[in-house]
């Protein structure tokens, strides 16, 4: 069973990664953002088909991270460009559009067969008490780790995330100040996609790789952001870890193997039942 | 040459309906220009049309000498505006050094936006949600000033502040505007107002009934009523 949780540190680490950028873009682009991992699958496809071109691996790589940062930013752009205005709930909604949008352009241009993601990262890293930690696994934690870090000081420390969090707070004042929204957003959108890219292209060579099943990762991502109340990165990274790794140890567990992929959704409504007890116990009295 | 706000024949629109129709003043720098009105008179929608927040329909908008209508709010702000709105709108989880860092950095920029607030400067840590209404107001202020605008256009100062603070506040715009600033002072108490202001505009039902000498309003009150009952006076400017 340990062995099972370590070995699902590897989605956890994926869930913790879409998480932080489902919390980024919630804090700072007042948006609920359905498609980050669809964004991703772009970054993986187009990876996939460069190298299976015979385009060097890393080479490939970039050109993924690209593709995925420019899909990102022209979908940001629009959103700045005619939904600036739009409440969260708005934009969110937009935001399943661009998924269902998104995948339909993956299907057309990339095909609807899976393909065999092409990775570096197959192997195991070590083995400490009987149990073998994969080099995926290590980098999927490592990165959730890095980036929790890496945010957490770029918004409290430099001039762009203090723009950030001003225009989080009062998009219209900030403009006010001269702060240029439309650019930040289009800044955000594209390094979100680009995240999204580099950890699905971590963890798409080690599991089921077809688009809709990589598209919808962005479901236990939810439940992450939402342990972490879609404020906190510390929450949100560690939400993601536990879903995976509880999704692992269930894996090892024949009785409860098969519901392993009900855990995100369990965990988003019992969260939300949580969170909404007050009221519900409010309307019972 | 001395820089101004000029606003020449502006009309603005809210969902088809003209809210102001036709305005033209000048608001000159190191000088405070009051626009007063009734509720509902179109006042703010001004405010908000000459920083970019809504658009104009007609006329032109300029500061020192250029044309602002085709700018965007930010370019606008970049070119020199800067509007302190109603509601006392700091940033509430950043602090309050951040709140005017935000809009510039670099060395001894917050001493010079707290030169006229030294009551902020011991409270610089402080989440700007936590500070008082007149200290959030007195960081907006600071706030903008941090922007070293050409005009500062502010609405509705007053608003739910205590008295005692709002006499803290009035001899601080007065100094901005003698600092070079040009002030367009929007505000319903028109008595707080004329106080400091050297001209003053009334608007009544979207358009200008007086527009002349805030010492001509201070000493015939009955002035001011006509005017916003939406009476035209004699001698009414048009803005020139």
């Amino acid at each position: 069973m340990l062995e099972g949780a370590i070995a699902g540190l590897t989605a956890g680490g994926a869930y913790a990664v879409l998480g932080l950028c489902l919390t980024l873009m919630y804090r700072l682009g007042r948006v609920v953002n359905l498609a980050q991992a669809a964004i991703g699958v772009v970054g993986v496809y187009t990876m996939s088909v460069l190298a299976d071109g015979g385009v060097p691996y890393f080479v490939a790589v970039l050109a993924g991270l690209v593709a995925a940062a420019l899909v990102a930013a022209g979908l940001g752009y629009m959103m700045g460009r005619w939904f600036a205005e739009a409440g969260t709930d708005q934009r969110s909604a937009i935001a399943i559009a661009y998924l269902v949008g998104l995948l339909a352009i993956e299907y057309l241009v990339f095909g609807t067969d899976p393909r065999q993601i092409p990775g570096v990262l197959g192997g195991p890293l070590a083995t400490v008490g009987g149990v073998t930690i994969t080099q995926a696994a290590a980098v999927c934690v490592a990165a959730a780790v890095l980036i929790t870090a890496g945010v957490s000081v770029f918004l409290a420390r430099t001039a762009v995330g203090l723009r950030l969090r001003a225009l989080s707070q009062r998009p219209t004042t900030a403009e006010l100040m001269g702060i240029p929204s439309r650019r930040l957003g289009v800044g955000l959108w594209a390094v979100t996609g680009v995240l999204a890219t580099a950890v699905l292209l971590v963890v798409a060579p080690q599991q089921n790789s077809d688009q809709l099943s990589l598209g919808l990762m962005v479901i236990p991502a939810c439940a992450a952001a939402l342990v972490g109340g879609f404020r906190s990165l510390v929450g949100t990274a560690v939400g993601g870890l536990a879903l995976g790794a509880l999704q692992g140890a269930l894996a090892h567990v024949s009785q409860l193997q098969e519901f392993r992929d009900v855990v995100p959704f369990v965990a988003i409504l019992a969260i939300l039942l949580w969170s909404q007890r007050g009221e519900v116990w409010d309307a019972a009295r | 040459m001395t820089s101004s706000l000029v606003l020449d024949d502006v009309t603005v629109a809210r969902g088809g309906a003209p809210i102001v129709r036709g305005v033209s003043l000048t608001a000159p720098a190191g000088e405070v220009t009051a626009l007063l009105g009734p509720n509902g008179a179109g006042k703010t929608t001004l405010l908000e049309s000459v920083s970019g927040v809504i658009p104009i329909t007609g006329g032109t908008v300029s500061l020192n000498g250029g044309r602002l209508n085709a700018l965007d709010r930010v370019a606008r702000a970049r070119a020199g505006i800067a509007h302190v709105e109603q509601g006392r709108t700091v940033f509430p989880d950043l602090t309050v050094a951040e709140n005017i860092l935000v809009v510039r950095r670099g060395p001894g920029v917050i001493d010079k936006a707290l030169e006229l607030f030294p009551e902020l400067h011991k409270r610089l840590d402080v989440a700007a949600s936590l500070l008082s209404g007149g200290e959030q107001q007195m960081l907006v202020l600071a706030r903008a000033l941090a922007a070293r605008p050409s005009a500062l256009l502010i609405d509705e100062m007053s608003l739910g502040l205590a008295p005692v603070i709002v006499q803290r506040l009035l001899p601080v715009v007065r100094d901005l505007a003698a600092s070079g600033v040009a002030v367009l002072l929007v505000e319903q108490f028109a008595t707080l107002a004329l106080k400091i202001a050297d001209t003053a505009h009334v608007l009544s039902g979207g358009t200008l009934t007086y527009s002349g000498p805030a010492a001509g309003l201070r000493s015939a009150p009955e002035r001011l009523h006509a005017a916003y009952l939406g009476e035209p006076l004699p001698g009414v400017a048009g803005g020139s």
